[in-house]
This record gives structure tokens, sequence and C-alpha cells, in this order.
């Protein structure tokens, strides 16, 4: 931990901190014997993939969540944040990724609607009047009088910022706030921050772009499933090590000895040029071109929203292709809707299990031929074979050690390791051609993880190809047989597994040239 | 959809309880309404009984009522199963009558059964229609298909009184109506001296129906995962766009023959107002219901004894407004929203110290595996 040496203005103590805080939910750490500490006048990033723990632990600080363990000091005194209300009287406050401003409200109402419910009456005149003090002296730039419905994303959050600024904020924290704004709006609130800290402002910065983090923050921390991997300085920091630690080095070339490159065969998919639309308007793959073959695990190695999950869905069948060209076995799979891709010998396990990976509120047995429904073994004359569905689920329960009382228990009552077996089990039994699977071990235990581990092996091993898309190196070093690297959506490098180092592919996936 | 989740029936006897409960508090509330306003409730609930269910001919008048609110309630339970709120059923009742009676108008005379058959098919087309037009809009243009749905009640009723005032009307009456309709074009009656008539039989086929439909066909699955998860459907291949069009189009299609039977059966002619709001109580029957069709059929027969009551109560009762069954109805849709409510927020509970005691057997297993999606 290396945070003395930074350039920042500070005073001794640290303005908040966290010592040794432990939060666990079921099945699952959230966060692990964690130190961190924040001073006034500091920005301090945050840094981790997805379900690292960054939400729960600054959720913590802002009294959204109770430690099981640990302690939280303000000032140096331990404190008992049992609810927002207590964080924002202390002068804690938080900008969540979801804004809480009502958009038929003016900005000045939202703020007057604010402050009354921490206590303070103030009347919507006064209200503006506090808005447009704020926004000049912060260089905010949010019109008190204008409804938030007609804000710009980067105004409505730099509203929320305000917000938290007119409750006299001494730890602000925020969370992704540069991920729902254009890099125009991005910098200008790079810009407010910087102000904010000038002002003796703490600020926790949550993120997960490497970039923006060194740009803007004194020191980072980073966290990786759960635990805090280390606190840099941002002058020592630079985005190979930053990824490196977001994504472990543990893994060695000796590691991927453990599964022997399989002899790969014929090529089965073909990408060329291939461009797919991400969200918010913006090209999420832009002209990826690479050859998948039969017997072989692709990773697809990235950086969150280095755009691994817009591939997938793109050659899935969810997402549209853009431009160029993706062919299964020689035949064009441009266009053809997602049922069409399943019956060639597509499967899917989706990035966001809980959000397409299954419906809850069908049985097991439901789910499990949900794809297969006009399957002549599993329905006739449209009218549902119960008997073959349930036979089916037994089966598939079985071979893929689904832990559940029966076939008919709603999917959504599963914990997340068993959901994960039944999206495998459902995608990986149809004996598919090409399986694309992405992150599909995140949240898992242990066991759970060796169980899709394995399945991924057996594919390739009967002939299937696999691209794998992944944020962690362990799992890519070990798993795969070639990995290509995305970087801001275009292909970064291609590399066989045997050749990579954990280094080198923190370097692509950092946006470097190797 | 949280709603769906709480209102579906999980098992027979969850479905029953609570509505039943829910009834009886709700006839417990009436009677203490009706104390407040001075009147005697044995008094009136003894003529609410009477003319509900006191002999075969009020027996009759409450199935007759149940009927249509039961046919349009199938329909919206179907659509909610889905995800899709239709508001409009209303609406396309009277576009089914209005089909309904343009066959038996334009027709000639044909041997019973022809031109009912005709004629209700003419009816479920046509309510098919109107459910479909939000439905298409939803499916494709993003339109909340609880605001269309209902705007087009509005239409369907004055194109209903449109035709019962240019094409169809007779010079010289006094309510907007056509002639009452040959024998041969009605839904015979099943007991004399009374108004229940074939669309009973039709009512009870419909619902046996709709519980097929869902539950056992493959149409009805690809329903169910769009309702429960319309994302992770689309991602499985179900065509999420055409499932809503096709949901809306279907949940039409049984308001509409409700439209029918109400116009070939039980009024004998196309009148105007002839639905009285079926459409719109029959949400409440569904919801009362459950969603299941068995559930269904219960709640609209509820609702068919409370509107049989009611006008006992009128004439009965001094003092006292049918209005009041209107209050019990209501009372009872809403304590069943709040009993389900309150056993959801048991079995979130439930759920909730489970996954504590589970946490804590798994808690040292875990920390040594260490991985963690939590932070969502």
């Amino acid at each position: 931990m290396t945070s003395e040496e930074t350039q920042t203005a500070r005073s001794g103590d640290p303005l908040l901190a966290v010592e040794r805080l432990t939060k666990t939910y079921p099945g699952v750490v959230a966060n692990y014997e964690i130190d961190l500490d924040l001073f006034a006048g500091e920005i301090h990033a945050v840094l981790g993939e997805n379900g690292a723990g960054k939400t729960t632990l600054m959720g913590a600080i802002y009294g959204l969540n109770r430690p099981d363990s640990g302690r939280i000091r303000f000032e140096g005194v331990e404190v008992e944040l049992d609810s927002p209300r207590t964080a924002l009287g202390l002068g804690i406050g938080y900008v969540q990724q979801h804004f809480s401003l009502i958009p038929t409200l003016t900005v000045a109402e939202n703020l007057v609607l604010s402050l009354r419910s921490s206590g303070e009456k103030v009347a919507v005149r006064e209200g503006e009047r506090r808005v447009r003090e704020l926004s000049k002296r912060y260089g905010l730039d949010v019109p008190p009088d204008v409804s938030v419905e007609n804000l710009s994303v980067g105004q409505q959050q730099r509203a929320e910022v305000l917000k938290a600024l007119a409750k006299d904020a001494r730890v602000l924290i925020l969370d992704e706030p540069t991920s729902v704004v254009t890099p125009q709006e991005a910098a200008e609130l790079a810009a407010v921050l910087q102000r904010l800290a000038s002002e003796g402002v703490g600020i926790f910065l949550i993120s997960h772009k490497l970039e923006e983090v060194l740009r803007i923050a004194h020191r980072i921390s980073v966290l990786r499933h759960g635990r805090l991997v280390g606190t840099l300085a941002a002058s020592e920091a630079s985005q190979t090590r930053l990824a490196e630690m977001m994504v472990g080095s543990l893994a060695t070339a000796a590691d991927a000895a453990a599964s022997p490159p399989s002899a790969a065969g014929d090529p089965v998919l073909v990408v060329d040029h291939v461009s797919i639309p991400g969200d918010y308007g913006r090209l999420g793959v832009r002209d990826i071109t690479f050859v998948a073959r039969a017997g072989e695990v692709v990773g697809v190695a990235g950086v969150e929203g280095s755009g691994q999950v817009e591939l997938m869905e793109g050659l899935a069948g969810v997402r549209p292709i853009a431009s160029g060209t993706a062919s299964l076995a020689g035949e064009l799979l441009n266009g053809l809707p997602a049922r069409e891709r399943q019956r060639r010998g597509v499967a899917h396990v989706p990035a966001d299990r809980l959000g397409t990976g299954f419906v809850g509120t069908l049985s097991i047995a439901e789910n499990l031929i949900l794809p297969l429904a006009d399957d002549d073994r599993f329905s006739r004359y449209g009218v549902m074979r119960r008997q073959a569905v349930t036979e089916h689920a037994r089966s598939l329960i079985a071979e893929y050690d689904i832990r559940v009382a029966g076939p008919d228990v709603l999917a959504g009552t599963l914990s997340g390791g068993n959901q994960q077996r039944l999206v495998l089990a459902r995608e990986l039994s149809r004996s598919p051609v090409v399986v694309l699977a992405s992150f599909a071990t995140r949240g898992l235990d242990f066991a759970s993880t060796e169980a899709v581990h394995r399945r991924i092996l057996e594919m390739r091993d009967a002939g299937a190809c696999v691209l794998y898309a992944s944020v962690e190196l362990d799992e890519l070093l070990t798993l795969t047989d070639r990995i290509i690297v995305l970087h801001h959506g275009t292909l970064a490098g291609e590399l066989p597994t045997v050749e990579a180092t954990s280094e080198q592919l923190g370097l692509l996936m950092g946006g470097s040239a190797a | 959809m949280r709603i769906l989740r709480i209102v579906q029936a999980r098992s027979l006897a969850g479905a029953v309880l609570v509505p039943v409960a829910a009834v009886v508090l709700a006839l417990a509330s009436v009677a203490v309404l009706l104390m407040l306003i001075g009147a005697d409730p044995a008094e009136a609930f003894g003529s609410m009984f009477q003319a509900s269910l006191g002999d075969p001919h009020a027996l009759s008048t409450t199935v007759t009522k149940a009927v249509p609110r039961l046919v349009a309630a199938l329909g919206i339970a179907v659509a909610i199963r889905a995800g899709l709120w239709n508001i409009g059923a209303e609406g396309q009742i009277y576009m089914g009558g209005v089909a309904a009676t343009a066959v038996v108008l334009f027709a000639p005379e044909l041997p019973f059964p022809l031109i009912p058959l005709l004629a209700i098919a003419a009816a479920i087309i046509a309510g098919a229609a109107w459910g479909a037009i939000p439905g298409a809009l939803r499916a494709w243009r993003g339109v909340n298909e609880v605001i269309t749905s209902l705007m087009l009640v509005y239409v369907a009723v004055q194109i209903s009184r449109y035709m019962l005032e240019v094409p169809w009307a007779i010079p010289g009456a006094t309510f907007p109506s056509t002639e009452p309709f040959g024998s041969y074009a009605r839904l015979p009656i099943l007991v004399p001296a009374t108004l229940l008539n074939l669309g009973a039989v039709l009512a009870v086929i419909a619902a046996i129906a709709a519980w097929y439909l869902v539950d056992r066909t493959r149409f009805g699955l690809n329903l169910r995962a769009v309702g429960g998860n319309p994302r992770a459907s689309g991602f499985l291949g179900i065509r999420v766009k055409w499932m809503i069009f096709a949901v809306m189009a279907i949940s039409g299609a049984f308001a509409g023959l409700a439209g029918s039977i109400e116009v070939l059966g039980v009024r004998g002619r196309l009148i105007e107002g002839f639905s009285q709001a079926y459409g719109f109580e029959a949400i409440a029957v569904a919801l009362l219901g459950r969603l299941h069709p068995a559930g269904i059929v219960g709640a609209a027969l509820l609702f068919g004894a409370l509107d049989a009551g009611g006008a006992g109560l009128q004439t009965a009762a001094r003092g006292v407004s049918s209005s009041i069954v209107q209050i019990a109805a209501g009372l009872s849709v809403g304590y069943v929203l709040v009993g389900l409510g309150i056993q959801e927020k048991f079995r979130e509970r439930r759920r909730a110290s489970e996954a504590l005691a589970d946490t804590e057997r798994t808690h040292g297993v875990e920390a040594a595996g260490g991985s963690s999606e939590a932070s969502r």
C-alpha cells in the first residue's frame, strides 16, 4: 500500500477509513477484510470488474448495507452507518448509476424535495438560488428551472452531484459515472471532480475504466473477488499493471499445460470484417475478422465493455450484424433469427445469466426445452408432450448435477451455480457446433466454476468450436487454445495460448500494442 | 413482473384460500356498512341470497350474469400471463356484438345452428382484430397497450352507437336497438322462463380452452416464457414481438365471444349499452380468480351473484341501494390483492432467512473459493 507519497493536499488523518470490512451475501463473499481510506481533497478510484465488490463496499459506506464485521471511521471516530440518512447527516453523498431525480420536476424542485427529506425546509425560490450558487461555484452548469427530463444525461448527473453538495457533502461517492454519458460530458465531469477535490471534498470514484482512472484519480485501489488487491498512487500505476491487478496474474504458461492443446480441425466459424451495434447508439464491435475451428477453445479477452458481449450476441442472433459477414460451416449467419441459428448448432451461454439466461417463472423442465419446444420429441401438433419434457429434465438434472428437488421446481428459486448448470445443460445437451459462452463462471463458487470448465473442455474434445469470453486471465490461460483480445470493440491481438503471458494480455487489453 | 408473480396461483389450496377469505371479509365489511346506515344486514343479505341463489330461477340469473364477465376475464388473464394488460375488453365485447349482429342482419335465414355459429365466428374475429391493434402497436412500435386498448373502448362504443343510429336505426324507436332476432339466430334458452342460454356452455368450453392453451400447448409455453422474462425469451429464440401481437389478438377474441353471447343469447338483438362495463369488471374477475380459469369461473359466479343479488336488494330492502353490492365486489378484489401482498411478504421473509442460514453454512467454503457477484 503506497499511499503516502501522492501529491494531494492532505492533512494528516484520513477523512474516512474502512477497516477490515467483511460483507457476505447468500453464497458469496462480497467484501473480505477490506482496508481502505480517503483523505480530504483526494480522488480515490475504486477499480474492479463487475462483481468484484465495489458497489457493496460503497454501499456500506453510504449505509445501504451493513457489514458483517469491520469498522468505518469518519474523522477518526467510529461510526455506525445504519441508513443513508445517517450517512447524509455525516456529509457522505452517493451518486448512483441510476439517478434518483424526479423527471417531471425542475432541478430546483428536486433539490427542495431532497432537502426536505433530510429535514430542511426551503422554498423553491431559495432552491433555485442555491442551485445557481453551487452550479457557479463548482462549474456544474445545471439550469435550476428546467425539468430534469429535458436535461441531458450529463446534466442530470451533475444535478445529482449538486444535490449531494447542497447537503454539505464532504465525501462524495460516484458509481461508474462515465458509463452513461458521452465522452465530452465525461471530460466535463472530470473537471468538476477535480474542482471539488481542490475545495477539500474527498471523492470515491467507482470505475472499471483504466484510462479514465489514471487520468483523474490521485490514488487507485483495485478490488478483485471481494478482496483488496492493492492501493497505488496514480503516479506509480500504469494501464498494464492495473489490468493485471484487476484480472489476476497468477496463471503462467505452465498452467495451460493442464489443458493440452487440442487438434483443431476445419474452420467452423468465419467472422469477416464484422461490426455489431452496442448500447447507447455506439458500435460495440468494429470491423473484427477471425476464424474459429472445430475442436478448439478460442478465448475472447478484454476488459469489461470492450465488445465481448456484443460479439457473442451478434453471433447468437440477438443483436444485428451491422456490416461484414459471419458464417457457420460455410453458410451465412447474417439475418438469420436466433431460433434458426440454434437449429444449425449455435449454443449461447449469455453474459447476463439472470436477465437473459432463463425464465425464472417457468419450471426447470420447461426451461430446459424452451429452444427445443418445436422439436417432435417435445411437442406434437402444437401440444406439449409433458411426459417427454419431464423425462428429458430428469436425465439432464442428473447428468449436469443440478441440485434441485425435481423438474417442476421454478428456475428462479435456484442458486447461481445451479442456474448456470441449468443454462449449460440446456445449451450443451443439444450437441452444438459452436458454443458462445460469455462470463460463464462469473459469480460462481469454486465447484461450479470447475464444472463449467469441465463442460467446455468436453465440448471441445467432442469437436465443437468454443468461443469463450472472459475477463479473467487465469481462466483464459488455462482453458483456451488460442486467445483473441478486444479493445474498444476492435481486435487488439490474437495469439496461441501457449505463447501468451498475462503481462502481454494485460497490455493488449489495456490498448497498448504488443 | 411483480404483479404476475404475486397474483398467479401456485397451488389449488392457495388459489382458493385467499380469495374466499377476501370475499368473506368483504361481505363482513358490507354488513358493518349496512348497520352504519341503519339497515338490517340479515334482512339485506337474506334478500340478496334469495335473488341470487335462492331458487333455480335466481341461480339462472346469477349464471347468466356471470357468463360475459367470465369469458372476457379469461382473455384478460391470458394476456396478463404473457405480461400484457388488455384493459380494453369492453371495446372488444362491443365489436363482437356488432359483428355478430351484422351477420344476423345480412345473412339469409338458415337452419339452426348455422347463423349463431357464423355470428360467433365473426364476433371472435372482430374482438381479435380489436385486441390485435394495441398488440401490433405494442410489439412493433413500443406503444403501451394499456393506453391504446383503453382508448379503443370508446371507439368501439361509438361504432356500435353509429350502427344503431344510422344504418340499423328503426324509424320512430325510442331507444337505439335493432329488431329482435328470429329464434333461428339466437342461442337457445336452457332453463325455461330465464335468460340462461347456450352461452353458459360456451363459456365453460372457453374456460377449458384457455386453460389448455396456456398450460398445455407449445404456444402457451412460449406465452408464459414471454410473460416471465421477455428478454430471455428473445435470447432463447422465441419471436417475442409476434407473441405479443398474437396474445393480444387471442385476448380480444375471448371478449368478442363474450359480446356475441350477450347479443345472441341474452338480449336477442343489438341494443345500446348492451355490455354494462362487463369488460372492465372482467379485469377484477381475472385478478380475483388469480389468473387461473377455475378461479376465474368462481370469481365470475361471485360477481354474477352480487349483480343478481343487488337487483333483489333494491326491491326487497327499503332504503338500501343496489350499489352496495358494487362495494362488496370492489372490496373483494382489494382484499385479495392485500392478502396476496402480505403472503408474498411472508414468502420473501422466509426466503431471506433461508438464504441467511445458507450463508452461515457455506461461509467458510466460499471464503476460500472466493468469488463474488454480490456487488450488484
